[in-house]
């Protein structure tokens, strides 16, 4: 019972936690899709379905906080590369003071049981 | 990046699957698709002909596309169906038992109907005994229609009773109903039936009491509140009902 609570509550947290990593992995580099997702591969336990990074790309392009150019390259297909708009850098900045306010709040819950 | 015929056959599988997840979603398919090639070509670069050996891991790797799409992304039929195919019996139990009320709505007039409104029945009192009546929440809606239908037609089947056929005998037989009573006026036929309706109401009320936890459970959780002493209601109904048809008959 226990396990299938945390379970879900895992799912959850990751998939919110998806959007801000991907643009976070975006900011200051362009990174075309396979390599994006090797790269959040590397956080544990964040990516569990590779493919489930893609429809988010493709929402976060559709809302203009990113854009894509596609590329050749020497030893594959053309890439698509995906980069932040301003518009993207703007709503980052948002979402990381969220996200560090979070953090401080329930690290200060966490101090006060101790 | 080359694939072998197998591989190919599985690939398009895949994405014909990935399409049919994004149906009815405001994601852009073709842009996913691209994406998704482009991943699977990345992944076997290195790879010449690549076999379904070489692609089953990366597609599993990529995961089902069904599970990458949140409800919150999917329509309200998508969601609908999600819950019907992979929801939690706590959702799915309720989905099954309205739809199969709408069906048998729909259907009535063929005769298959009346199964399914049954069959809607036993799903809603199943939903209704699995979630909890006090957790049903907005679920309510799904699962009390079949049963409010189901306990309306016996209510009304209990309340008529065999009433009609008696009356419908007394029309037929107006020289026996002369011959004990003494008379086949409009007057006497309604009293007649009106006596019929109380007796039958008393008997019903008698019953209703004897049986009252059967019934009472049959019906939950429309009938949390049903008493045995609301049975003497109908058993007062029956006696006021008799009296009258009585007066009737032999006073006037």
């Amino acid at each position: 019972m226990s396990d299938t609570f945390h379970e879900n509550w895992a799912t959850q947290l990751r998939k919110g936690l998806l959007e801000l990593s991907i643009l976070n992995a975006l900011c200051g580099r362009r990174l075309y899709g396979y390599e994006l997702v090797k790269r959040l591969g590397e956080i544990d336990s964040l990516v569990v379905s590779e493919g489930t990074i893609y429809p988010i790309l493709s929402r976060l392009r559709s809302e203009q906080y990113l854009k894509t150019s596609i590329e050749e390259s020497s030893g594959g297909p053309p890439r698509k590369y995906y980069e932040l708009t301003d518009r993207g850098r703007t709503q980052l900045r948002r979402m990381n003071t969220h996200w560090q306010q979070l953090q401080e709040a329930i690290e200060h819950l966490r101090k006060e049981r101790r | 990046m080359r694939l072998t015929d197998e591989a190919q056959r599985r690939l398009d599988t895949y994405l014909a699957a990935m399409r049919s997840s994004l149906r009815g979603t405001h994601l852009d398919s073709s842009d996913i698709e691209h994406d998704i090639r482009e991943h699977i070509e990345s992944a076997l670069a290195d790879v010449d002909l690549a076999g379904i050996e070489d692609l089953d891991p990366v597609l599993a790797r990529l995961g089902a596309p069904e599970a990458w799409i949140s409800d919150s992304e999917l329509p309200a039929w998508r969601r609908v169906l999600r819950r019907l195919q992979h929801g939690p019996e706590e959702w799915r139990l309720p989905y099954l038992a309205f739809a199969a009320t709408l069906l048998g709505l729909m259907l009535l007039p063929v005769g298959i109907g009346l199964v399914l409104i049954l069959g809607a029945f036993i799903l809603a009192r199943a939903a209704a005994e699995e979630i909890g009546v006090e957790n049903l929440g907005s679920r309510r809606w799904l699962v009390y229609s079949p049963i409010a239908l189901v306990m309306s037609f016996f209510a009304l089947l209990a309340i008529i009773g065999p009433v009609p056929p008696f009356i419908a005998w007394m029309v037929d037989e107006p020289a026996v109903v002369h011959q004990f009573i003494g008379g086949d006026s409009p007057r006497v036929l309604t009293g007649l039936a009106m006596a019929a309706f109380g007796a039958w109401w008393i008997v019903l009320a008698i019953v209703l009491a004897v049986a009252y936890r059967p019934v009472r459970f049959v019906f939950i959780p429309l009938t949390l509140r049903w008493r045995r002493a609301h049975a003497a209601i109908i058993a007062a109904c029956g006696v006021v009902v008799s009296a009258i048809g009585a007066v009737a008959l032999f006073v006037f």
